[in-house]
């Protein structure tokens, strides 16, 4: 039997995304992805409370050891209160630079 | 182009390599170094010679503040160390320009009647934001009901980090963001973090 193909969800339905690049100033050892999301997800848990944290949807997309930058996903709605969230990561994770906030993964490569 | 913001910091800071490249990567364009000043011999401290780098002094003791007050150089920022009701209000009431460095300690110590002599003497308040990290609930809930008493009687107030290390700078667009749990306009953030004190 053919494979039906799914339906592809509108451009307007879909949740809007923002890409984040961090920048890790002072942090000494070597960037594990799933412990920088951890701490990045209690960080906006204990801003903003967990219903916040799950609809945020953080993604860790990249991480690159030599320039200690990590590319995040976030649902746009949440960016603000993710960005805030980050004070709150900081003693774990050493000082945080915002390199740049894009809409599109192409414009902050 | 990019904002330039304000931060005061520890002088032990600088004892740290890579700091200057550090605060140039955060767009800070004036930072006020400050010597904790314990001893009458603290306050021949060696500034770092730069424009953006500026001095400044924190007293524990005001007593100390009158015995040098000529040996600062002009221009130098003054704060005093606020740690209970008693030092709070000898630093607000003392007419000279020397301001409060965190009015937040074991219990709330500031009211309606400090902020009166704040504004009387154009004081400016410093909360050293990073005291959150090390004891949230009390910080959070003294500064949530400090900050709108300055707001009512239209105090200068600062957020700085007083960083003795790298680790505990924190960059002005997180700030920013954070600050906006004290129900702060963004506008007045903006000029809080921006404006030279």
């Amino acid at each position: 039997m053919k494979k039906k193909k799914l339906a592809v969800i509108r451009p307007t339905l879909r949740h809007k995304k923002r890409y984040i690049q961090l920048q890790l100033l002072t942090y000494p050892g070597v960037l594990d992805s799933r412990i920088a999301h951890g701490i990045l997800v209690k960080a906006l848990q204990k801003q903003s409370g967990v219903f916040s944290q799950t609809e945020a949807n953080i993604t860790i997309i990249d991480i690159d050891q030599k320039s200690k930058t990590i590319l995040i996903r976030i649902n746009k709605e949440y960016l603000e209160q993710f960005i805030a969230s980050l004070f709150f990561a900081q003693p774990e994770l050493g000082l945080l630079k915002v390199k740049d906030i894009k809409s599109t993964i192409k414009k902050v490569k | 182009m990019k904002e330039k913001y304000i931060d005061v910091v520890s002088s032990e800071l600088f004892n740290h390599p890579n700091v200057l490249e550090t605060l140039e990567q955060l767009n800070f364009e004036i930072v006020y170094v400050v010597k904790e000043i314990k001893t009458k011999e603290d306050a021949d401290f060696v500034f770092p010679k730069s424009k953006k780098y500026r001095p400044a002094f924190l007293f524990f003791d005001l007593s100390l503040y009158s015995v040098l007050k000529n040996k600062l150089p002009k221009g130098a920022l003054i704060l005093g160390q606020g740690k209970s009701l008693s030092s709070n209000t000898t630093i607000l009431t003392n007419k000279s320009s020397i301001h409060l460095l965190n009015p937040i300690s074991l219990e709330t110590s500031f009211d309606e009647g400090l902020a009166r002599i704040a504004k009387q003497n154009k004081k400016i308040i410093l909360f050293n934001i990073t005291d959150i990290w090390s004891n949230t609930h009390k910080t959070i809930k003294q500064m949530q009901f400090i900050i709108p008493i300055l707001q009512k009687h239209k105090i200068e107030m600062r957020f700085i980090t007083f960083a003795k290390k790298p680790a505990n700078l924190i960059d002005p667009i997180v700030l920013q963001e954070f600050l906006k749990n004290f129900n702060l306009e963004k506008p007045l953030i903006k000029r809080i973090l921006q404006e030279k004190i």
